[in-house]
């Protein structure tokens, strides 16, 4: 015997909702807790960090912010599919929500080739500092006032994954070849930019030769390494708040699309018996996926650009 | 203009739907300038930190406030999740307070 679930098309007289919007609404306020602890956490760190040690510039920024209107896009079609299916036009919910598992699809690889690349990049904490005189290619890498560089952050040239100073002396390697980054994260915004300013004047009266010089690889034996790291959660403070919060939030789109896909395809049989608790299906998840995008809207200047 | 009230109505007007269209657009909008905005703002370089994190939350916090108003129909929401957000709002408040105070309450 069929016993009916009350409250999955109509509203519930006393709460003013039907069952699965109140659910979904009791769940998000647990997200906003789960989150706010997250974010509560970062304030604690951030403020605890020693001045001038918080990682700046090691984000691309146009990615991410491209990322963003991916993400905004997407909310945009979820909102338009439930107008969709609220004028009983399937065919263009469809549509709509194709482009929604698209901008997750690309939301996820673009998220997939930022972590990468962090991966295979590198910081080299040095045990005796360079003379930036001698090594102009590190310019970018002194600190204001100062004319010593006490570590690079670079591409290791044939480095694998998660190298360590101990991974090169039991592989017995001599030295490294590192092609350094044009700045460093302790050097600030600001000074990048006037930094970023010189340099494109120098380059003007530069050959394409003397270009390429300043950013060949700098060799740094093995015996010169003080700690060696890629951007990874290990590497600082920093990049285990990245990769906590922003992992976290790529398993929610994940879940999302997910939960979209299911109910695009195999659940679409809802519709034709009952179109009202499908429209309600997508609407819950839709609030889901909007809160997603509300969580990316915070997490995108408080990481790429603060 | 017609008047909307959302979510709860199983059958909406042709006219209700398209202003309601109208607003997801609007916010479309309003979020991609923001988006823009955030990035420009990196670019600016105010005098202290506290002025660019001040500025980069408030822009943040306008567009969290579209999506939540509008694509989440917080706008007309009903009492029941009033209510259920305003107790949220509570404990987030006094979980990131208390944290404040005790990043202020560390001796040395």
């Amino acid at each position: 015997m069929d016993i009916p679930i009350p409250y999955t098309s109509t509203v519930r007289p006393d709460t003013g909702l039907y069952n699965g919007k109140l659910g979904m609404w009791l769940f998000l306020a647990s997200e906003i807790m789960l989150f706010g602890a997250l974010f509560s956490s970062y304030v604690l760190l951030r403020a605890g960090a020693d001045e001038g040690t918080w990682p700046h510039g090691l984000l691309n920024i146009p990615i991410g912010a491209f990322n963003t209107l991916v993400l905004i896009t997407s909310s945009l079609t979820v909102a338009m599919s439930w107008v969709a299916l609220k004028a009983s036009n399937f065919q263009r919910y469809r549509r709509f929500q194709f482009v929604t598992l698209a901008c997750a699809a690309a939301f996820l690889g673009i998220k997939a080739w930022e972590y990468s690349e962090k991966f295979s990049h590198y910081e080299v904490w040095l045990a005796t500092p360079l003379d930036v005189a001698a090594h102009p290619e590190l310019a970018g890498h002194a600190v204001d006032g100062q004319t010593e560089v006490y570590s690079v952050i670079g591409h290791i040239e044939g480095a694998g994954r998660g190298w360590t100073l101990n991974s090169l002396q039991e592989s017995n390697i001599d030295s490294i070849q590192i092609h350094p980054d044009q700045f460093h994260y302790r050097v600030g915004a600001r000074e990048q930019g006037k930094r970023s300013k010189a340099e494109k004047a120098a380059q003007k009266s530069k050959s394409a030769a003397d270009h390429g010089d300043a950013h060949s690889a700098l060799t740094i034996p093995v015996s010169e390494i003080k700690r060696m790291s890629a951007l990874v959660p290990a590497h600082s403070t920093y990049f285990a708040t990245y990769f906590t919060l922003t992992g976290l939030h790529g398993l929610h789109v994940l879940g999302g699309a997910i939960a979209f896909a299911w109910i695009l395809w195999p659940g679409a049989k809802l519709w034709n018996s009952d179109p009202e608790r499908y429209t309600n299906a997508v609407e819950a998840t839709g609030l889901f996926w909007h809160f997603v995008d509300l969580v990316w809207i915070f997490l995108f200047p408080v990481l790429y650009l603060l | 203009m017609t008047k909307c009230t959302m979510t709860n109505e199983t059958h909406l007007s042709a006219d209700s739907l398209r202003a309601i269209t109208q607003r997801f657009l609007a916010v479309f909008a309003v979020l991609m300038i923001g988006t823009v905005a955030t990035v420009a703002m990196y670019y600016v370089h105010f005098e202290h930190t506290w002025q660019t994190v001040s500025v980069a939350l408030l822009i943040a916090a306008i567009k969290a406030a579209c999506v939540a108003a509008i694509f989440m129909h917080l706008s007309h929401a009903e009492r029941s999740i009033s209510l259920l957000l305003f107790f949220t709002a509570i404990f987030f408040a006094a979980m990131l307070g208390f944290l404040v105070y005790s990043i202020y309450s560390i001796p040395g």
